[in-house]
């Protein structure tokens, strides 16, 4: 027999005799792992700065470099909060301060008139910085603007709403604002149906938006304002102070799950190394299973959530505008990351449909995509395509970003399209053929027994 | 220990190599597309990239594409850069089998692919040249200054001692470095590696210098719309190469995405300090994610505005006729379209 094949025997023995163990006392306090333990564990494990090997469209300057986003000198988080429309009490909106309109240039001269939306409006304090579980309308009145403004983004969509309040699903045109492409471009009209994602901890990404798109929090800002906020097709950059941005970019960064995670922005933090160093330093483990968990999430799951304690894809790219962005402008890459296709979007859970609405009927959206070699290959639109909708390359198709772990049982649901409501629902997408089959399950295929599912369940429970 | 990852990996490795190998054979004016495969073992301090490297790439504005041999118009060649920063190494490794035409000339006609520009001096046309490759990635910016009346382009900041009283706007830079001049054999094939110290970019042929910096900049401030690229009227602009105790460590071009391009130079410099032509053949561009395909083209005004998506089908993919990249250009003056304010504006976007 092998080295290999004994010391994976050696380790799936006493992983069982563990199983036995834990599954005697589940609720026992964690006891100190035996270094014997410890080794029972040492699969193969994702290793800071570990060299990989890019193909395709992934960015090929990616670092497994511990670092993000810098925000801004001279900020004023107090300012952000109003811009933002949350109230001085921290959980109401107040939108006094945080609306865009008005008489503008880089619109063609027109004066913009907003919906009364604000980023509360999708962005709620009491629900993590995000939206309330679907139906909406069980828990904002359907007068809320969140509702009234439907046309900014929905323009006219018959699924529109039902979409909105049954799924918590917005309709989104990514290039809907790029003045460069004809209003007919198939490349203007693709759209996808996504969910308002959770703001805390988002000074922790990796890329902006459910699909990493976004390179930095201001251009986000700004593209998500002139998404929902206004009907029309056009930009009115004119309107926004750079200086009011960058303190809603700060005030977003200030939004953490735990306070002692701000060590990990902040090298000087007496506490950044041992965050960087130990991934599971902020994680309150009340049980051994619970740790027995964090081994295995470690062993199968942190190829791609990688960032120490907070779990997000640490794959970044440093770009400058990133790298000084009090001096240089964003411009190249974004900073984000590793992006992956696991099955989710071809799923299509929902039945979400993917034509386009002409007033009256439905027609298909055809793109013209690179394909790894170069060829132009005509995709039809049938489910959410991802990136690939603003990269315009094949390999991109169904591709996200790989989302943070921290507080999962308060973020439920789970995926670009909610369409996962239970944690353990999107645990076993991943378990699941649909992920064996995708791209990113034939990258890093993931294999745990009914054991470890379990223990897995329970890590993830209390992050 | 050797486990599946590292023999996808080994696979990977040998797959990449022989690709690189065995590049692409003759062929004719269609695109045929490329296995020619993009990829990085990355980290900062020490790793390697390969990066396909075709025409029509990553290329900037007003720059002329020739085919790099009429009988392998549409050839690949391979860009491999490996580094060090213990050893202080940066090595640029540049091959193709029939893909340059020894000692290129090419003649431009003013008004179609050649418009003169004081703030970048070029001769018109090449006659018995030698090719030079560049290493290009995103900078910091530079403040240029106009004329307060006029409001044309004066200069940048690195044309005057002191700042003069003057309207600075700042833009966004790229910095572009050249490598040594070279000649392919004569079947037309190219094998050269060029050497950097990791801890100092110069340029190579001129190694008492650092690297230069190109911009899209408007001639006067009412052809620039602040807000849209695409209605602005630009033309590129290129700094002379800057003091060698102004060039930059690796990690400077290695964090912000790389661009290679190959110039079609004059037998002899034409300036000193030397400038570069704006003809060229090959290129490669990173800048993006992953590496821009085959017969495709990152489009320079979408990274500028950051729109989406960032590449476009490269208009002479399945010809062998020369490209011209033209910059934007609608020569709308904005000084009559704005309220009076706009000026502040500009300055302050």
């Amino acid at each position: 027999m092998s080295t290999i094949n004994q010391k994976w025997l050696a380790g799936l023995l006493f992983s069982a005799a563990l199983a036995g163990c834990a599954q005697g006392d589940e609720t026992a306090p964690p006891e100190e792992p035996t270094a014997e333990a410890k080794q029972a564990f040492l699969w193969p494990t994702n290793k800071p700065n570990r060299p990989r090997i890019n193909t395709g469209s992934n960015n090929l300057h990616l670092s497994n470099e511990v670092r993000f986003l810098a925000l801004q000198p001279n900020t004023d988080s107090v300012n952000g909060q109003g811009k933002f429309g949350v109230a001085s009490d921290g959980v109401n909106e107040d939108n006094t301060d945080a609306l865009f309109e008005g008489f503008s240039v880089a619109a063609g001269g027109q004066a913009i008139a907003s919906n009364q939306r604000s980023c509360f409006t999708c962005h709620r304090p009491e629900d993590g910085f995000g939206l309330p579980l679907p139906p909406l309308s069980n828990s904002i009145a359907l007068t809320d603007t969140l509702f009234t403004g439907l046309d900014a983004d929905a323009q006219g969509d018959p699924d529109g709403l039902s979409n909105l309040d049954n799924l918590a699903l917005f309709k989104l045109r990514p290039n809907r604002f790029n003045p460069t492409r004809a209003p007919s471009d198939p490349y203007r009209r693709v759209f996808f149906w996504r969910k308002s994602p959770r703001l805390v901890n988002v000074g922790f990404s990796h890329g902006f938006l459910n699909d990493g798109r976004g390179r930095n929090t201001f251009e986000v800002i700004r593209g998500a304002i002139f998404a929902h906020t206004q009907e029309g097709d056009e930009r009115f950059d004119d309107l926004f102070d750079p200086a009011d941005l960058r303190d809603i970019e700060t005030f977003m960064f200030d939004q953490v799950t735990d306070p002692v995670l701000g060590a990990l922005r902040d090298p000087q933090d007496p506490m950044h190394d041992t965050l960087v160093n130990n991934p599971f330093a902020t994680v309150d483990f009340q049980t051994f299973p619970q740790w027995l968990g964090s081994q295995v999430f470690k062993s199968k799951c942190m190829n791609c959530h990688s960032t120490p304690n907070v779990f997000n894809g640490l794959a970044n790219t440093n770009p400058v505008g990133t790298r000084n962005p009090d001096t240089d402008p964003a411009f190249g890459p974004g900073q984000g990351g590793e992006f992956f296709n696991i099955g989710v979007a071809e799923k299509n859970v929902h039945n979400l449909r993917f034509t386009e609405w002409t007033g009256n009927g439905y027609q298909p959206i055809v793109l013209p995509m690179a394909a790894p070699n170069g060829d132009i290959v005509n995709h039809t639109v049938t489910f959410d395509i991802g990136l690939a909708a603003t990269t315009a390359r094949t390999a991109d198709i169904g591709k996200f970003k790989v989302p943070q772990l921290r507080d999962l049982a308060d973020n439920a649901p789970y995926f670009h399209d909610n369409s996962a409501t239970t944690i353990k629902e999107a645990l076993d997408h991943h378990l699941s053929s649909a992920y064996a089959n995708s791209p990113g399950g034939r990258q890093y295929p993931i294999w745990v027994s009914h054991i470890q599912r379990k223990w897995l369940l329970k890590f993830l429970e209390i992050l | 220990m050797f486990g599946p990852n590292h023999k996808a990996r080994a696979l990977g490795c040998i797959g990449a190599a022989a690709t690189i190998i065995s590049l692409a054979s003759p062929s004719g004016a269609h695109n045929q597309g490329s296995l020619n495969k993009p990829f990085a073992k990355f980290d900062m301090e020490k790793g390697f990239m390969n990066l396909p490297t075709y025409q029509g790439a990553g290329i900037p504005f007003e720059l002329t594409v020739i085919p790099g041999k009429q009988d392998n118009c549409n050839g690949e060649m391979s860009t491999t850069i490996s580094w060090n920063e213990k050893t202080n190494k940066v090595k640029v490794r540049l091959r193709g089998k029939n893909v340059l035409e020894p000692n290129p000339s090419f003649d431009r006609t003013e008004g179609v692919n050649y418009f003169p520009n004081e703030f970048w001096p070029e001769p018109e046309d090449v006659v018995n040249g030698r090719y030079q490759y560049w290493m290009i990635s995103p900078g910091g910016t530079i403040t240029l200054y106009y004329d307060p009346q006029t409001l044309d382009l004066l200069g940048s900041e690195w044309d005057f001692e002191t700042p003069p009283p003057a309207i600075p706007i700042t833009l966004p830079t790229i910095k572009v470095v050249s490598m040594d001049f070279f000649q392919p054999n004569g079947s037309g094939d190219v094998d050269e590696t060029w050497e950097f110290d990791y801890d100092k970019i110069v340029k190579l042929d001129q190694p008492t210098m650092a690297h230069h910096l190109f911009t899209a900049a408007p001639g006067n401030l009412c052809l620039v719309n602040p807000f849209r690229f695409d209605l602005s009227t630009l033309r590129p602009y290129l700094t002379y190469p800057l003091p060698e105790n102004e060039a930059v460590n690796f990690r400077e071009f290695l964090e912000s995405g790389f661009i290679f391009d190959l110039t079609v130079e004059p037998a002899e410099y034409y300036t000193d300090p030397p400038l570069t032509t704006q003809i060229a053949t090959y290129s490669a561009a990173a800048l993006t994610g992953g590496a821009v395909p085959k017969g495709w083209q990152l489009d320079l005004a979408a990274v500028f505005g950051n729109q989406a998506p960032p590449i476009v089908p490269y208009p002479s993919r399945d010809s062998c006729d020369p490209y011209f990249y033209p910059a934007p250009k609608t020569n709308i003056d904005w000084c009559a379209q704005m309220p009076a304010s706009m000026p502040q504006a500009m300055m302050t976007n």
